[in-house]
């Protein structure tokens, strides 16, 4: 009915069910069925034209199927559940595929080598051409792929266009095709399918564990630590969960990568929705390092240098962003000086002279109320959050001048002194220079010694 | 029932075994202090370092440091620490001053309580080098026993500060309590040690006592401060 009015189809019909085309909607729909479908094969596209469908690449996965039929069986019967009616196609090229898949029989698979045999039958349209291309060829009565397989190049080319004889040739796999996946491919992973769904976290981590262990020898193999893993849990209503963990060192470790990922879930326990169980999962190795062979981690006796491995358990539950050392920055503004950089990247203080500087120091320099005998002495009483200090012993002031370099900002000069009250507590105040136009110079609290 | 009986008689050998056993210590830098806490420091436990008034916890911060410098850390202390303390956040030049290396303190930013206590007890379990931390408000009788446990069993320290009025009974072998004293002069009349007041309330298998202590950036010692220090101070009334 395609091309009619719709007025006419009404009248003709009588009842008919009208819907707006949302190709929008048709197309997000087609993404997320990819990206569930990714379990059959990680190297998933959807179809680039008008017409709706899937691409995978299943070089190296039929056999976790038992052989391409099975694997052909298999998808039909889990689309099915989504109430999906399937066209599966297996071929070599990826043109034969499409051709088989939108005018063969339901399920076809084609051995390498009969692509040209199971074309010649269908209709010149299966080659992805555009309609014009497919009505001239027909008006000719050039009907079916046999009709045009043989003929002369040049002709076909210049009466019908390059991409027609591209697209042909790419149906036999006389042109190479380029494919790119939806998502990019990972070097390491690996995949289990369950013959009953799971909805345990117990059982997640058996499986965790399981896919691990198939993993850890192909990075054993090739010389590589994972660095950051991503488990996919693919939910039997077609929901996926992805779970990343990321290790503070390269490892290989199947005990302690199995661990990180049970307290990840352990955080992520309010969130964490089996609703009818998980049918399949994956888990994929995103980032690697190179780690040598013979050693399970960095650390080679846990007894003797277990700092990764607890940088990694701390990190999986509480990030591994908030697990820091201090480390010194080259300025000598004291509100800079020191800041925090992620564990492993340790800072060296060997060089740095011995300051007077307070144990804690505040984030922000809190205003203070000085009193002072002289606008530039030093402090003999002051008031901070509330409480009045009388001033016992003074040393100072340290003077810290802005870097100049850094103009925009434009700090003051401070100048600092260390005090102590009569009761014994020291403090770290800062008197900023005053500038044309102030009446008295401010003070601020930065930090407290011991 | 005869192997039930077996059972208990090496559970009560092995119990027995446990009360007699004198844990491994360090010494505290003073010998007096060493007595009264029954030989040391005890290094698989829970110590307490208390501030006797607010205004005293940077103080017992560094009472703390000081008695944890006394703990050979193969470059780690591990430091889970809450955002937003009344004082702000520890400096590294400060800490350098206790003759540490900052960059051997591993912090643990933790946004709730529980989680610095679970990071403090997954620490000591891993026992990668001693814990210090600040005492949480709802950590129980319970909470205590499990660190004091998990520090027994790997031979690590931890060391907590406990707030001035924090009330809740702990499984702590040692608790201090920590003043601030003005500090003694120098010859030239300017800023002498860090000088406490340091009371131990409780010592397992010891005895209480107190003392006025001052650490010495210098040697990186704690000293026992002489009552006759304080000349210039006596002069002075």
């Amino acid at each position: 009915m395609s091309g009619e009015l719709l007025a006419d189809v009404r009248a003709r019909l009588g009842v008919l069910d009208v819907r707006e085309a949302e190709p929008d909607a048709d197309r997000q729909a087609l993404e997320k069925l990819a990206t569930w479908a990714a379990c059959f094969s990680p190297h998933v596209a959807p179809w680039a034209g008008p017409v709706h469908g899937l691409t995978f690449d299943i070089e190296g996965c039929a056999h976790l199927f038992g052989g391409e039929e099975r694997m052909v069986r298999h998808m039909d019967e889990r689309l099915s559940r989504f109430g999906l009616t399937a066209r599966i196609a297996i071929a070599s090229t990826i043109g034969a595929a499409q051709a088989l898949c939108r005018f063969g029989t339901r399920e076809s698979v084609v051995a390498a080598g009969k692509e040209a045999e199971a074309l010649s039958r269908l209709p010149v349209a299966a080659l992805r051409i555009s309609e014009r291309q497919a009505a001239s060829l027909i008006r000719l009565g050039l009907k079916r792929i046999a009709d045009v397989a043989h003929l002369p190049r040049a002709p076909l080319a210049q009466r019908f266009g390059a991409d027609f004889v591209e697209r042909l040739d790419q149906a036999f796999g006389r042109l190479p095709e380029p494919f790119s996946p939806l998502v990019a491919p990972v070097a390491y992973r690996a995949l289990a399918m369950l013959a009953e769904p799971i909805m345990a976290q117990d059982h997640v981590l058996d499986l965790t564990r399981r896919l691990a262990q198939d993993l850890m020898p192909t990075l054993m193999r090739n010389g590589k630590g994972a660095r950051t893993l991503r488990l996919t849990l693919y939910r039997v209503d077609g929901e996926i969960k992805e779970t990343v963990v990321n290790l503070a060192a390269a490892s290989r470790d199947v005990v302690h990568i199995v661990n990180l990922f049970s307290l990840k879930l352990d955080a992520l326990a309010e969130e964490y929705d089996a609703g009818f169980g998980f049918e399949a999962a994956r888990l994929d190795a995103l980032e690697c390092e190179t780690l040598p062979v013979g050693q399970a981690t960095l650390a080679v006796e846990r007894q003797a240098d277990n700092l990764p491995f607890l940088i990694d358990r701390l990190g999986s539950r509480l990030g591994l962003e908030n697990i820091v050392r201090l480390k010194l920055n080259d300025t000598h503004i004291p509100e800079h000086a020191v800041a925090y950089a992620p564990a492993l990247d340790r800072s060296d203080w060997s060089g740095q002279d011995d300051l007077l500087r307070p144990l804690l120091i505040l984030p922000c320099a809190e205003p203070a109320e000085v009193t002072a005998l002289m606008p530039d002495g030093p402090p003999r009483r002051f008031r901070w959050r509330g409480v009045s200090y009388g001033v016992a012993l003074s040393e100072g002031p340290e003077r810290i001048r802005p870097e100049w370099w850094r103009r925009q900002q434009r700090p003051r000069t401070r100048d600092y002194y260390t005090v102590e009250d009569e009761a014994g507590h020291r403090f770290w105040l800062y008197r900023e220079m005053m500038e044309e136009g102030d009446d008295h110079p401010r003070w601020f609290m930065h930090g407290v010694f011991a | 029932m005869v192997t039930a009986t077996k059972d208990r008689h090496k559970l009560i050998d092995a119990l027995r075994r446990e009360m007699v056993r004198t844990p491994s210590c360090v010494s505290t830098g003073i010998a007096e202090m060493d007595t009264y806490l029954r030989g040391g420091l005890a290094l698989g436990a829970l110590h307490e370092i208390a501030a006797a008034d607010f205004r005293a916890i940077p103080g017992a911060w560094g009472f703390l440091l000081a008695l944890m410098a006394r703990v050979e850390h193969k470059g780690a202390v591990v430091w889970p620490l809450l955002l937003g303390g009344a004082f702000g956040l520890p400096y590294g030049q400060g800490l350098k001053s206790f003759g540490f290396d900052p960059g051997d303190f591993l912090v643990v930013r933790c946004r709730r309580e529980h989680d610095a206590a679970w990071a403090m007890e997954e620490a000591l379990r891993i026992g990668a080098g001693p814990v210090i931390g600040a005492r949480t408000r709802d950590m129980d009788l319970t909470a205590s026993r499990r660190l004091q446990l998990a520090a027994q069993q790997s031979g690590t320290p931890i060391f907590l500060l406990r707030g001035h009025n924090d009330r809740q009974p702990s499984a702590a072998v040692s608790r201090w309590r920590v003043a601030v004293l003005p500090s003694a002069r120098d010859r030239f009349g300017l800023f002498g040690k860090p000088r406490w007041h340091v009371a131990l309330e409780y010592a397992q298998g010891g005895r209480c006592n107190e003392w006025v202590v001052e650490w010495d950036h210098e040697t990186l010692r704690l000293r026992l401060s002489s009552v006759l220090a304080d000349r210039t101070e006596r002069h002075a009334a």
